[in-house]
């Protein structure tokens, strides 16, 4: 590798980001320009945005490796990102969003919640979640792009987590959405044409597409012994039903991080920075596209690179990597493609990580400033615009240092699931509130706080006492019953979102059910023009 | 199961395609709907333009 021909192009990509975060700080005015972009943003813009954020290198690089490991049925999560994640997210949760954001002046996705319901506590509650998890996701993902930056560059990780996190809080603090969503937009087009180039490329080295899922269908000899254990008998089929991969896959996976997609802060609030429904119509079919080509690509390519390195050496990927998921993509692009490639990757898996975490470091940024000082500490108090705008730069420093921290202290393996325990919580505890707020005008306060609290505190008693990753981690089941999970077997391996989603949901109806609405002009207010509106 | 791998498998990367041309037939349709605004957005973002602007006078 041309060390100096990778350095200039690098330094090149981050004079354009640089430049884009200027621009975005000579664009930002007030408060809502920095936390919502002005409301103004370009369909292309607000699409590929979505898109670069969503995907992150936690879905390259992490469930890139767990596909390697656990097969093609991973690609009933890609089903679950286009469906769910794009139209299902942008035909019926984005408009109703974007317009009732509009007419409840809302700039977060904690602010929407709470004024839909005039309710203090489902903001700041919302704030404070976000502040305390959200560091765990966006240390997964710069974890990703550290562990690349340390394989392609032979750069130091703990130097590569702290130059590269130092980066991307610089432009954020500097421009606020706007310098976010115009990189985004770079960066995502980066990440579309790489993953496309790898997905035709691997295709074409293993002879077809055919041809290639034929040879990945005759290794099922090559599976280790305690991964046919645990179900997976070939990567080209499901795991079997019932077995404990087959609830990893299909409970933690497809349904925590397919479903939990439409309660993310981050993307939710993408929704509120378009002028009309127009620009969202446009952005489902850009969407789309964006998503098939890089998740589409990333749970097909994991398994396929077993073909090639037990061809070309005659063990698995999972071994060639060392044993550690998170390094296979990294160790297949370094191996089997040619060298522009490698640099062209290099620029990907750096576009994937700077859009994820610039929206993570906003996202947590403006909760701590509008969410939890703002209107939880200062009660609505009128503070003055520049002093938010301050708060909000403060309180991305703060994520930044935090998530810093994290990426030094938690493990290898790590990304795939610290992605999924995220999007899992997320969605259990605002999942249920946020659809029924958008749909149903009898949904009460105390209905989404006992929704929000069930599906907090379900997810924590799961946690400590019935998810056996979790649990044997935190130790207190073991400390009170003596045994590492309360529930044998199966459950152990059942993700927390299984109990926790429905019991948020059935909290949050049959509350609301037998208490009334104390808001009704609020809500004559939020649904106005929603009623009418054409789909 | 075949040699290309099981039913469940196929299906998934089946209906991943189909939601991707379902989103792309969507979007092309809608291309140029939705684009009206209410006279009551129009209205709160006028009022949000005379706010900003006197933001930036203040700032």
């Amino acid at each position: 590798m041309n060390y100096t021909v990778l350095i200039i192009i690098i330094l090149i990509y981050l004079t354009v980001i640089a430049y884009l975060g200027y621009r975005g700080y000579t664009a930002s005015k007030s408060s809502s320009d920095y936390m919502l972009a002005g409301r103004n943003t370009h369909p292309f813009i607000m699409a590929m945005s979505y898109g670069a954020t969503f995907i992150s290198t936690s879905a390259i690089v992490g469930f890139g490796g767990v596909a390697s490991l656990y097969g093609m049925s991973l690609m009933w999560l890609c089903f679950a990102n286009i469906f769910v994640g794009i139209f299902i997210a942008f035909v019926f949760y984005g408009k109703r969003t974007r317009l009732m954001g509009l007419n409840l002046d809302a700039h977060t996705f904690p602010e929407l919640m709470g004024r839909r319901f005039d309710s203090r506590f489902i903001q700041l509650f919302a704030g404070l979640m976000i502040f305390i998890f959200m560091p765990i996701y966006a240390a997964a993902v710069l974890i990703g792009a550290a562990r690349i930056i340390e394989s392609f560059l032979g750069v130091p990780y703990e130097l590569s987590v702290l130059v590269f996190s130092v980066l991307v809080g610089g432009y954020v603090i500097m421009g606020g959405l706007r310098s976010v969503m115009y990189s985004d937009a770079i960066q995502g087009s980066l990440i579309f044409i790489g993953m496309i180039t790898l997905l035709i490329y691997t295709y074409t080295k293993l002879g077809g597409v055919f041809e290639a899922h034929s040879s990945l269908t005759q290794l099922a000899n090559a599976i280790p012994e305690n991964i046919k254990n645990s179900g997976v008998f070939s990567w080209t089929s499901s795991p079997q039903t019932g077995s404990s991969l087959w609830w990893v896959i299909y409970s933690s996976l497809v349904l925590g991080v397919g479903l939990g997609v439409l309660s993310q802060p981050q993307l939710a609030v993408r929704f509120m920075t378009v002028k009309s429904n127009k620009e969202l119509n446009r952005a489902v079919a850009i969407g789309a596209l964006f998503i098939f080509a890089t998740v589409g690509t990333t749970y097909l390519v994991g398994p396929l690179s077993n073909v090639f390195f037990f061809e070309k050496y005659g063990h698995i990927a999972f071994e060639a990597a060392g044993k550690n998921l998170d390094r296979v993509i990294p160790v297949f692009i370094g191996e089997t493609m040619p060298i522009w490639f490698v640099y062209l990757f290099m620029m990907v898996i750096l576009s994937a990580a700077m859009s994820t975490l610039s929206s993570q470091y906003h996202a947590i940024g403006t909760a701590i400033s509008r969410d939890i000082i703002e209107y939880g500490i200062f009660k609505k108090k009128k503070i003055k615009e520049t002093t938010i705008v301050l708060l909000t730069r403060c309180g991305i420093l703060v994520s930044l240092i935090v998530t810093i921290i994290l990426s030094l202290e938690l493990g290898g393996g790590i990304i795939a699931r610290a992605t999924a325990i995220f999007f899992g919580l997320m969605a259990s505890c605002f999942l249920a509130p946020y659809t029924l707020l958008l749909f149903w005008k009898k949904i009460t306060a105390k209905g989404a706080i006992s929704g929000i609290l069930g599906g907090f505190f379900v997810s924590l008693f799961c946690f400590l006492f019935l998810h056996g990753k979790e649990a044997g981690v935190f130790g207190l089941c073991k400390a009170l019953t003596g045994s590492e999970t309360l529930l044998p077997g199966m459950w152990a391996v059942v993700d927390p979102i299984v109990f926790a989603l429905p019991a948020s949901a059935l909290l949050t109806f049959f509350v609301s059910l037998f208490t009334s609405v104390h808001n009704e002009n609020t809500v004559e207010k939020a649904f106005k023009g929603i009623i009418q509106e054409k789909y | 199961m075949s040699k290309y791998g099981d039913l469940s498998v196929i299906l998934a990367i089946l209906f991943s395609l189909i939601s991707l041309v379902l989103c792309i037939v969507y979007g092309a349709l809608n291309w140029n709907k939705g684009g009206n605004i209410s006279p009551e957005e129009a209205q709160k973002e006028q009022s949000w333009d005379k706010e900003e602007a006197h933001i930036s006078a203040e700032l």
